[in-house]
């Protein structure tokens, strides 16, 4: 992992509304200690992200954003692999490094940076 | 005297505790009216030398409805009549053989119906049926069988006689504009169709406050008039006319509501119902008109985050419980803007939505 490599976001289709992106895509969950799950781009593309997502682990996407680590460093968090058993690819971004009150406006600076990329992968409508 | 006239039985669930609604009603009183108006017909057919019927043809012709057998719904009609009407050799003939002619039109296969039966009298179908739902029917009897309409027999009676057919609309859709001198407004359906919609004087004052406004969802309730493909061609009337304030709005809050526990994939609170409607009745019915809508989604603890997308990236962390929203946004030069606002009275809300004005963008029409 570099900082060019695209950290790749599954975003819950409870999170975009009629299209928009919402920050809380890029919210870390409390129940994960302030670890942000994502796919390191550097070993699965999107699409191929989306369908482990989904079908493999029969999780909720609505598509699939990217942040590059070098953007999730400049918001003042960072990332890391965090390979797991048969999900090689997985990634966390810790947000632990920020008091808990700044995560929403770090979720934002994210969510700015992913949409100014676009919409990696999504099934179309 | 009273005399049985005819027993149609209607069938279907809301026939089925032998009682009749009184959307009926109007049905019943078209077919009395088919009644007559064909029973003039068959006498001026018989009597060809004459102009119009005689003075009086119809006046002791009456239908009562004077019970209802079980059997689903069997509402009997009689004639009840005071004069001449019931006895022999009167013209009661005329309204019997009526009687005989309708039931045969109901029964006759599709393009065949009896040459008797004059063409121009199948526009009585438009109202005689109409409150018919799409899963019931009414039966006559016959000396032999039984004649059935169903709401597309009576829409094939109506288009052998004409292009267009009504029956009952409710449509959804936005007010555009309104023609005051013609008493109608123009309605935007939600699939982008224009309909013009007839008004009664009494709809103009709510008209007036959300013409416009493409944030108020009107429903109508009313007649239309369909062609053989059921594409609505045109509005008759409005019988009806209700008003979703902020319909954008209360439809996404209905969509939070449906959220259940784990709603994340297992995990996710959904949010208290109770709060949700709290905020909801607020949001709906103060959100000021000027400003763009935000997204809306509930946070995995059961909150809610609004967000507004623009160059500030204003976002609102409503927190239900504590009814209090942490507001946050992007200054141009970087910096953060942080508020948090108390939403505990009406005074609040005011403040919270005034404070926005700088934020969350302005519609581009009101």
């Amino acid at each position: 992992m570099n900082l060019e490599t695209l950290l790749l976001r599954q975003a819950h289709s409870n999170f975009v509304v009629d299209g928009q992106l919402t920050s809380q895509a890029f919210c870390p969950f409390p129940k994960d200690d302030g670890e942000l799950s994502v796919y390191d781009g550097d070993q699965i593309t999107a699409e191929r992200s989306f369908e482990h997502y989904t079908d493999t682990q029969g999780l909720d996407s609505a598509g699939v954003w990217a942040v590059s680590k070098g953007e999730v460093d400049s918001a003042g968090v960072s990332a890391h692999p965090s390979p797991l058993d048969n999900f090689p690819e997985h990634a966390s971004i810790n947000f632990n490094e920020c008091a808990e009150n700044k995560w929403r406006k770090i979720a934002k600076l994210l969510k700015r940076k992913a949409l100014n990329r676009g919409c990696q992968f999504a099934l179309e409508e | 005297m009273k005399s049985a006239f005819i027993q149609p039985r209607f069938i279907g669930a809301r026939f089925n505790e032998h009682t009749l609604p009184l959307d009926v009603a109007s049905d019943l009183r078209a077919y009395e009216e088919l009644i007559v108006e064909l029973a003039k017909r068959l006498y001026l057919k018989d009597n060809p030398s004459r102009q119009r019927v005689p003075k009086g043809f119809d006046a002791d012709f009456h239908l009562h409805l004077e019970q209802i057998e079980p059997g689903s719904s069997r509402p009997l009609l009689s004639i009840v009549a005071a004069g001449t009407l019931l006895l022999p050799g009167a013209n009661g003939d005329y309204f019997q053989q009526s009687k005989e002619l309708v039931n045969e039109c109901i029964a006759a296969e599709q393009g065949r119906l009896p040459e008797a039966f004059p063409r121009d009298l199948l526009k009585y179908f438009n109202r005689f049926g109409r409150s018919l739902r799409s899963d019931e029917k009414v039966e006559f009897s016959l000396s032999s069988g039984t004649a059935t309409l169903t709401p597309e027999r009576r829409k094939h009676l109506v288009l052998a006689g004409d292009k267009e057919y009504e029956r009952e609309i409710e449509i959804n859709g936005f007010v555009e504009e309104a023609d005051w001198q013609k008493s109608s407004f123009r309605l935007r359906h939600l699939d982008g169709s224009k309909s013009t919609i007839p008004m009664s004087q009494a709809f103009h004052d709510q008209i007036r406050k959300i013409g416009g406004n493409q944030r108020h969802l009107v429903s109508v309730s009313g007649i239309g008039a369909f062609d053989e493909w059921d594409r609505l061609r045109k509005v008759l009337t409005s019988d009806s006319i209700e008003i979703q304030t902020n319909y954008e709005l209360s439809r996404r809050f209905e969509e939070l509501k449906d959220l259940k526990d784990g709603w994340f994939d297992g995990a996710g609170c959904a949010p208290n119902p109770d709060l949700l409607d709290e905020i909801a009745e607020k949001m709906v019915s103060d959100y000021p008109k000027r400003l763009v809508l935000p997204a809306i989604v509930a946070t995995p603890e059961g909150n809610l985050l609004l967000e507004w997308d623009n160059d500030m990236d204003p976002s609102v962390d409503l927190i239900l419980e504590e009814r209090s929203a942490s507001f946050h946004a992007f200054d141009p030069d970087g910096s953060d803007i942080e508020r948090v606002f108390p939403l505990t009275n009406k005074q609040e809300w005011d403040s919270f939505f005034n404070s926005l004005d700088t934020f969350a963008g302005e519609e581009d029409s009101a």
